[in-house]
């Protein structure tokens, strides 16, 4: 991608690891956490971002950089964001992390109906073990609930 | 000897440590089947699950999204329903057409009729029992039945808004014809908070 305009603006993001990244103002400022960093004069020319690492920043600019193009059509975007999210869980969890901190609220829907897509028709065992959640019921407690849906239950996927 | 115990605070060794305030995010996305199944993964996820907050927040999120709910009822002989087949639309990305889904077969040997569906809550009724079938969880709850000819079943919005004890308010009205009906009509209002016929008009 050649430089275009001088009149461009820039903003340097910094980010956990203390990488710097360059990007114009408009595609930044699509993050309202940025937006508001940068309306309230808080922040100079380089915006610290420590909640954010740099391997999910690259991935995050080439959102904001997609979706900051007006001229690109309603299908193709759909398109995009599709294949956006065809990644492993645990960095779709990263980003929705960050899109969380940053308040992209676009991209934070889409990666949380991946996970849902993902998780849909997984077990409960499954899902403890994705989220890393104990389970505090007691064996009756668990078997009840599960007798009274039980319907719930069936076509579920093999762990 | 110490027992061994296994921790998992905070994400230790874990896929992924995510806050439960985002993991809602994620359920409020989920078909009302999955939610049905997660309720067992903790007393946390139940509870968020069963709260009628997060209810409203799905049904808002859900009712965002084309759907076409097709009840199809087989009767035998004496117009009694055998059972009720319910379908549903499904929803495989932006790309391709809506695809007629089975959604659940009622299995219903005591009722003759059924109401209209409002916000995914119908009523199912014959001589001596009336019950309400949630279409989405598949819960079937009986209520306290009045001789009558026809239930109509309704919803007050405007009570919703300010009765939030409630879950889903739903009026239930019932038209009690007697021998002229053009004389004696009788009307009759449960409400989903009380489960008593009161009379109104």
């Amino acid at each position: 991608m050649a430089t275009t305009t001088t009149e461009t603006k820039m903003l340097t993001l910094c980010t956990s690891d203390k990488q710097q990244f360059q990007i114009e103002e408009t595609i930044a400022l699509q993050a309202v956490t940025i937006r508001n960093m940068v309306e309230d004069e808080c922040a100079s020319n380089v915006i610290p971002l420590p909640n954010v690492n740099s391997k999910i920043m690259i991935q995050i600019i080439e959102y904001l950089k997609k979706h900051v193009d007006s001229s690109v059509s309603k299908e193709d975007m759909e398109k995009f964001d599709s294949a956006f999210v065809e990644k492993k869980l645990s960095e779709i969890f990263d980003i929705i992390l960050a899109a969380n901190y940053l308040n992209i609220k676009n991209l934070l829907d889409i990666c949380c109906q991946r996970v849902a897509d993902v998780m849909k028709n997984k077990s409960p065992e499954w899902v403890r073990r994705t989220f890393n959640i104990v389970n505090d019921f007691t064996a009756e407690e668990e078997a009840k609930i599960r007798k009274e849906h039980e319907w719930a239950f069936e076509g579920v996927d093999e762990d | 000897m110490e027992r061994k115990k296994i921790r998992k605070i905070g994400g230790v060794g874990g896929v992924s440590d995510v806050p439960h305030d985002l993991a809602v995010e994620v359920l409020k996305k989920l078909p009302a089947k999955s939610l049905m199944r997660f309720k067992c993964v903790s007393k946390l996820w139940r509870s968020t699950i069963d709260d009628r907050r997060f209810s409203n927040d799905h049904r808002a999120l859900s009712c965002s999204r084309t759907s076409v709910l097709l009840i199809y009822p087989n009767r035998d002989s004496d117009r009694h329903i055998n059972y009720l087949h319910l379908f549903n639309t499904a929803f495989l990305g932006h790309k391709s057409g809506p695809v007629l889904n089975h959604h659940f077969t009622v299995s219903l040997l005591e009722y003759t009729r059924f109401t209209e569906v409002i916000n995914g809550l119908f009523c199912l009724y014959g001589d001596d029992r009336l019950s309400l079938c949630n279409i989405s969880t598949h819960e079937i709850m009986d209520l306290p039945p009045i001789r009558c000819s026809n239930y109509f079943f309704g919803f007050e919005p405007i009570a919703k808004e300010y009765k939030a004890s409630l879950n889903i308010r739903f009026l239930l009205a019932m038209i009690n014809r007697l021998s002229r009906p053009e004389v004696h009509v009788e009307l009759a209002a449960m409400t989903a908070n009380k489960s008593h016929w009161v009379p109104i008009g």
